[in-house]
């Protein structure tokens, strides 16, 4: 298997406050990675220093490789090959501006994005495209997002906090629909969130970011094993405790 | 000794348009009871909570507090044994104010009386947090102790009933087990929690007796193992396995 994505000692920093310290990692094809972490740990500047996002007053250092080319420091409009969801569907979508016709400026034909909407989950794709963003939930919004995504044909996508702002049925639609954009013989998948329990369902590997660095890199059933008294352990046993209402 | 509401009703108008939220919702709260209210978004939810502690008013319906009927007009005796834990601490937080000057606010507006400082200590101490962030400000807060403080200034005036409107919503899986544990031990201590929430395993941490709305109705109600054992109606059982789970 092929590297999509390889980061390499990126460090981002706000002043003389150190955001991101030193942070390594590689996606492979087609696999579906979780960077798992707490509000303000560092896995939204990580992605998007991935995606060439950044804030202008922060500064970066490190290297980020897409498909074996270093792409440090070009435009996000250059990484053709990288798409992105994020918390905020409704910031992404305009408005005022039926769903249909927002595919069609990002130059997607009606029937493309209506067999991209049937294969993530939607019965009704016309009813989607007919609509304005305000008549769709919250989950359905993620999910046209998530479309718009699929139709660039990205080898990776990052997703950052996609379900986060979602109930838990939505977020159950929207981690299906991620499971039928990516895996193998599709896009890799880079699925930030700080819920452990949806990511184990989802992802094989798990990375752990605290505090600016990457504390766990591992495969989830290694991470789910882990006992002891160290941030991590205490993350999976504290997941543990809120997961599933059977146990 | 309860709080309860009988039949409540509200309707949204929209234009022309009239969107039914609540439809004739019964509920009682007891002292030291863990009551969850679980639906899925646009159930209902948010307006039976608001109208619970009377930020909007119902269209129809009542609510008695232990044998005294609620009125619009005389309201702080009511704050005093209702207070609410909202949603979002970084947005129900002054970012500039102190903690000492935020969970003494009530004390301030409800006119208690008494030695406010020595009643802040209380509630922070009871929220687990130190003296030591008394003078800080809410800017300087983590997620965590941002929302202990919110739940700090809900107890500060010894409510009788703490109503919560997703407390752990945002929150990762530590801080979300410690902001439950703690209602859990309000519960203990005697104090009613209606939690609200879509997340049936924070509920299951708080609560023994669960309500389930749909389209602005109780769609499902009992024991919260019962009904999460033996879901009877669609929406219950989508919330049931939506529920994510740990593999293993």
């Amino acid at each position: 298997m092929n590297e999509v994505l390889g980061v390499h000692d990126l460090r981002v920093a706000a002043g003389r406050q150190q955001l991101v310290r030193g942070v390594s990692f590689s996606v492979m094809e087609g696999e579906r990675l979780a960077l798992l972490g707490a509000s303000g740990s560092g896995k939204s500047l990580t992605a998007e220093s991935l995606l060439g996002t950044l804030h202008a007053r922060l500064s970066r250092s490190g290297v980020v490789e897409f498909e074996g080319v270093d792409v440090t420091g070009t435009l996000p409009q250059d990484r053709a090959g990288m798409a992105a969801v994020f918390q905020a569907t409704a910031t992404a979508l305009n408005p005022l501006m039926r769903v249909g016709r927002q595919f069609r400026l990002a130059g997607h034909e009606h029937r493309d994005a209506a067999e991209t909407l049937v294969a993530l989950d939607f019965d009704d794709p016309d009813r989607v495209l007919a609509s304005y963003p305000m008549q769709l939930s919250g989950g359905q919004l993620q999910r046209v997002c998530l479309a718009m995504a699929v139709l660039r044909r990205p080898r990776i996508l990052v997703a950052d906090e996609p379900t986060s702002a979602l109930d838990t049925v939505s977020q159950a639609e929207v981690v299906r629909a991620l499971r039928a954009a990516t895996g193998p013989g599709r896009a890799a998948l880079l699925f930030i969130t700080h819920d452990v329990a949806l990511a184990s369902g989802l992802c094989d590997r798990a990375l752990v970011m605290h505090e600016g660095t990457i504390v766990a890199d591992e495969d989830f059933t290694t991470l789910l094993g882990r006992t002891g008294d160290d941030y991590v352990s205490r993350l999976v046993a504290a997941a543990r405790a809120m997961s599933g209402v059977d146990s | 000794m309860s709080l309860s509401a009988e039949a409540l009703t509200k309707t949204y108008r929209i234009g022309r348009h009239a969107v039914s939220a609540l439809d004739g919702v019964d509920l009682e709260l007891l002292p030291g009871q863990g009551l969850g209210v679980v639906g899925p978004s646009g159930s209902g939810k948010s307006t039976l909570l608001h109208i619970l502690i009377r930020l909007i008013e119902p269209d129809a319906g009542r609510m008695v507090l232990e044998d005294a009927e609620v009125t619009r007009g005389a309201l702080r005796d009511f704050r005093r044994a209702v207070q609410f834990v909202p949603q979002d601490p970084a947005s129900s937080l002054d970012p500039r104010r102190s903690v000492l000057s935020q969970v003494r606010e009530p004390l301030l507006r409800l006119g208690v009386t008494g030695d406010h400082d020595s009643m802040v200590r209380t509630a922070l101490n009871r929220v687990g947090l130190p003296d030591r962030l008394i003078a800080q400000r809410a800017s300087g807060l983590s997620g965590g102790e941002a929302q202990r403080v919110a739940v700090a200034r809900a107890i500060v005036t010894a409510p009788r009933y703490v109503l919560a409107d997703e407390p752990t919503s945002g929150l990762d899986a530590p801080l979300r087990l410690q902001v439950l544990d703690l209602l859990s031990e309000l519960r203990a201590q005697g104090v009613g929690v209606l939690l609200v929430s879509h997340d049936l395993s924070g509920v299951n941490r708080v609560c023994t007796y669960l309500l389930v709305m749909a389209r602005g109705r109780i769609v499902e109600s009992g024991d919260l193992t019962a009904v999460m054992n033996d879901p009877q109606h669609p929406v219950t059982r989508t919330l049931v396995e939506a529920v994510p789970r740990i593999r293993g």
